[in-house]
């Protein structure tokens, strides 16, 4: 069942060099049970593509030129804004990159966790497991119980009582978590993880790869990992899209891309990576590789 | 990618400095009332320096009074009117505005000089130091401005001098705390971390690369203050201490209207708006330099 | 030339309590001894707070000891005259992990890769002339051209930036160089470019590198020997080769075994499934 459907979405940003085109025309199709891994480098704008599923990109200085983004039968880009809010905290999860900064160090775990639970539970209250009539309080308490049941299955232990700290009480891995278990609460059909790693120890990167490949197991949801580490993408994605200058120059699946690659910047990119296995000098990187015969 | 070019060294050119100032100046623009302020001050300090040049009765501002013509109402001889002496007010307001802006500038400057000395030293040096500089500067910061600059008047009489300094010493705490601030968070920045790595002395770790790094906050709130000085100027004029007549200032100007009003407004009104004008500007220029310059504060 | 670390412990007082207790203070460093040969390239390992940039700013004396002793060709880093140290730290320098906070953002190329040469005027005496002629040799040496010399940091790319740390690294001409972390903010085909411009360097420039890292794959591209630290106590070191073949701490084997490889049969999960 396909859950998204990207086409031919162009994306120009406006700046005090002009209007510069950053995204020429992306095509990509997830379906439910996929684990699509986008790679690429800095400025190859996998960041902005995931933010345009959930239409958060201001525009202007954004603005799409052609394409469109259907998710579940919407068109993101054409939906209204009181549908795409239904759309994120329900339907779209997203995880960022630094799990610092996208909690409030203000507010309880829990008090953020039933914020969202109660957010989702208002636009669809099966979520919660009530009925559209229940009173306040059995959203509250149903909305608490979630936010306990989701912290607990992100592998938080004594979620009922932890529920009652503060993010800074929290180690990176476990506020990375407490992020996952917030995009999770709504029981989105598709999560976007940006980088949901890059800030994390590996071992501590290990837990949370395989925290979302049991939720993908288990909920059979879709998922869009953007990630600059190929080794992640080898780990838990079933497929990948390779990145370059706004474009996807291959896309497939993991084994095909990975073991097999087609296009010479994918090749450029495997044989740029140091593995314990790596002898020195091996190293190639883009090298005398141009941009211009990639575009 | 390793080919030996002769060793060749370009001219040390201005461009990428150029282009850092046109870059700030297009994100300046985006914001049409940034532009407006950056246009009144423009206009404000031109017409200051050139007052005494333009204005249609000079002899008026010097002293010279035309009893014939007391009180006119606005009109093409004299656009803002005359006053109870019969002078032009329209030439009194545009050369106070010398008194005002100079003030103003004054006042501002000293405080920055005076605030990030004291700052600086406090929040680099730390420890015993910077305790005993912060208090000293919660010490001044209790003074309200006004009645030490009245209090200044009767010890040391009146002029322009003697308020500047007044206002002054109550102004440079508010700076002191800000550069201390600024400095504290700067010190630990990786490129100061890098230069104290390099064996770089504490001079130069503070003039070369944490002072530069901490100009945009310092020039934002004293373009901010330029207003707030302007309106205490003013509010010293206004009560009878500051420039002594017959030199013209906006405060003065105002405080003598007022036994006019409201039968002869416009001897309140022409003073009045110089004030609110420039307040205004400076405060849409503050604004706009601190999108640009401190991106962070921005709402 | 080595570099000798003997019995270091670092212990951070911890907040005061009270007016006169104090709370236990925080140990980064627990009797850390390692030796970094001439030449070689040594590698330390470590996650997150294991206490390797303590350890390389106590190298660089940024940070007091709380016992043990540093010593630099036999020279005990932390007990030596400030003039004397000055003259050391032309001898030892670092590169830093971030490319975007290390270089002063209002300084152009020239004055960010001259400033060593100017802080150690009084031992490399060149005048300005020849200071900028230096400049635009390291610039052309690390992969830059001689036209970025009067740009600002803010035009230039992660790897380009790293690339300038290294040239003001590399100014006073000093004989260790300690890379914190020097290609964790880059992509990997930087990082890769990068990498090879260290290697470059040393066999070009006979120098000795102390390379921290959290990332095993590079560990094992750069270095000969390779100390694992873990919260502040070094767990094992050795020969590169044979503790990522054969490790003998179960910490070592947990982040050989939680490096990611890109190798898509060798992922624990699809093993699983």
């Amino acid at each position: 069942m396909t859950l998204l459907k990207i086409s031919n979405l162009q994306l120009s940003m406006k700046s005090y060099e002009g209007e510069t085109p950053i995204l020429h025309g992306i095509d990509l199709t997830i379906k439910r049970g996929e684990v699509w891994g986008m790679v690429g480098e800095t400025g190859s704008g996998k960041s902005l593509t995931g933010l345009s599923i959930s239409r958060l990109i201001p525009t202007p200085p954004g603005r799409y030129l052609a394409g469109s983004i259907e998710f579940q039968g919407i068109d993101v880009l054409k939906a209204t804004d009181r549908e795409m809010r239904a759309l994120r905290g329900r339907h779209l999860g997203m995880i960022f990159q630094d799990p610092t900064t996208n909690l409030n160090p203000a507010f309880r775990i829990g008090t953020q966790l039933v914020d969202v639970a109660l957010h989702a539970g208002h636009a669809d209250p099966s979520v919660l497991g009530l009925s559209p009539g229940a009173s306040r309080r059995q959203f509250k308490d149903a909305a608490r119980q979630t936010a306990i049941d989701m912290l607990g299955k992100v592998g938080i232990p004594n979620a009922s009582e932890r529920i009652n700290d503060y993010p800074h009480q929290f180690s990176g891995g476990m506020r990375q978590r407490v992020l996952i278990a917030m995009a999770m609460i709504g029981k989105p059909d598709l999560l976007i993880a940006d980088e949901p790693t890059t800030a994390l120890d590996v071992s501590v990167q290990a837990q949370v790869l395989r925290l979302i490949h049991e939720l993908v197991a288990e909920r059979n949801i879709g998922v869009l990992l953007i990630t600059h580490n190929l080794g992640v993408v080898a780990q838990i994605c079933t497929h990948v899209a390779v990145m370059y200058c706004g474009r996807i120059l291959e896309a497939g699946a993991v084994h095909d891309v990975l073991k097999r690659p087609s296009h010479s910047y994918t090749r450029a990119l495997l044989d740029s990576v140091p593995t314990v296995h790596t002898k020195r000098g091996e190293l190639r990187g883009l090298g005398d590789l141009q941009p211009e015969a990639l575009a | 990618m390793t080919v030996q070019h002769p060793l060749t060294i370009p001219a040390r050119s201005q461009s990428a400095r150029m282009e850092n100032w046109s870059r700030a100046f297009y994100r300046f623009r985006q914001s049409w009332l940034s532009m407006i302020g950056l246009a009144i001050v423009i206009l404000l300090i031109v017409a200051a320096l050139l007052a005494p040049y333009i204005v249609p009765y000079p002899e008026h501002v010097g002293g010279v009074t035309n009893t014939a013509a007391r009180f006119q109402p606005p009109s093409a001889d004299a656009w803002f009117g005359t006053n109870e002496l019969g002078q032009d007010i329209f030439s009194l307001v545009l050369v106070g505005s010398q008194v005002s802006l100079f003030s103003g500038l004054a006042v501002v400057f000293i405080a920055v000089v005076v605030g990030t000395a004291i700052g600086a030293i406090a929040g680099y040096v730390g420890g015993w130091a910077d305790e005993t500089l912060m208090r000293v500067t919660d010490l001044f910061l209790t003074i309200p401005s006004l009645i030490l600059a009245m209090a200044v008047a009767a010890a040391l009489g009146t002029g322009v001098f003697n308020m500047i300094v007044a206002i002054s010493v109550t102004w440079w705490p508010a700076y002191a705390r800000l550069v201390r601030g600024e400095v504290i968070g700067k010190k630990e920045e990786q490129f100061v971390v890098a230069a104290r790595a390099l064996g770089a002395g504490p001079l130069r770790i503070l003039c070369r690369h944490i002072l530069p790094n901490i100009v945009s906050p310092v020039v934002v709130k004293a373009s901010l203050d330029m207003g707030f000085a302007i309106l205490t100027v003013a509010s010293l004029g206004f009560v009878g201490i500051g420039v002594k007549p017959p030199t013209p200032e906006w405060g003065t100007l105002l405080s003598t209207a007022r036994s006019y009003m409201p039968d002869y407004w416009w001897t309140a009104v022409a003073p009045g708006m110089a004030i609110f004008l420039a307040v205004f500007a400076f405060n849409l220029l503050g604004d706009g330099l601190r999108d640009i310059l401190d991106p962070k504060a921005r709402r | 030339m080595s570099l000798d670390i003997r019995n270091v412990t670092k212990v951070f007082p911890g907040p005061r309590r009270g007016f006169f207790a104090k709370s236990e203070g925080f140990t980064a460093l627990d009797d850390v001894s390692l030796t970094v040969k001439k030449g070689a390239s040594f590698g330390l390992v470590g996650e997150s707070g294991s206490g390797k940039t303590t350890l390389t700013r106590c190298i660089l004396r940024l940070e007091n000891l709380t016992s043990g002793s540093i010593l630099f060709d036999g020279a005990d880093i932390h007990r030596l005259p400030p003039q004397e140290m000055r003259r050391l730290r032309s001898r030892l320098q670092i590169v830093f992990q971030d490319p975007y906070a290390s270089l002063d953002p209002r300084m152009t190329i020239h004055d960010i890769v001259a400033e060593p040469l100017v802080i150690h005027s009084d031992s490399v005496n060149m005048t300005a002339r020849q200071r900028t002629e230096r400049v635009v040799e390291l610039l052309l040496q690390v992969g830059l051209r001689s036209e970025h010399l009067f740009r600002y940091p803010h035009e230039f790319s992660g790897g380009q930036r790293q690339r300038i740390g290294i040239a003001r690294a590399l100014a006073v001409g000093p004989e260790l160089l300690i890379l914190d972390e020097p290609t964790s903010a880059l992509d990997v085909s930087v990082q890769a470019e990068v990498l090879n411009l260290l290697h470059r360097l040393q066999t070009e420039l006979g120098l000795t590198y102390f390379f921290i890292s959290h990332d095993l794959g590079v560990i094992r591209y750069i270095c000969d020997e390779v100390a694992v630290i873990y919260r502040g106590k070094l767990v094992e070191q050795g020969q590169v080769a044979e503790i990522f073949d054969f490790p003998k701490s179960e910490y070592t084997r947990m982040l050989l075994d939680a490096m990611p490889d890109p190798d898509p049969d060798r992922s624990p999960f699809r093993r699983a499934g």
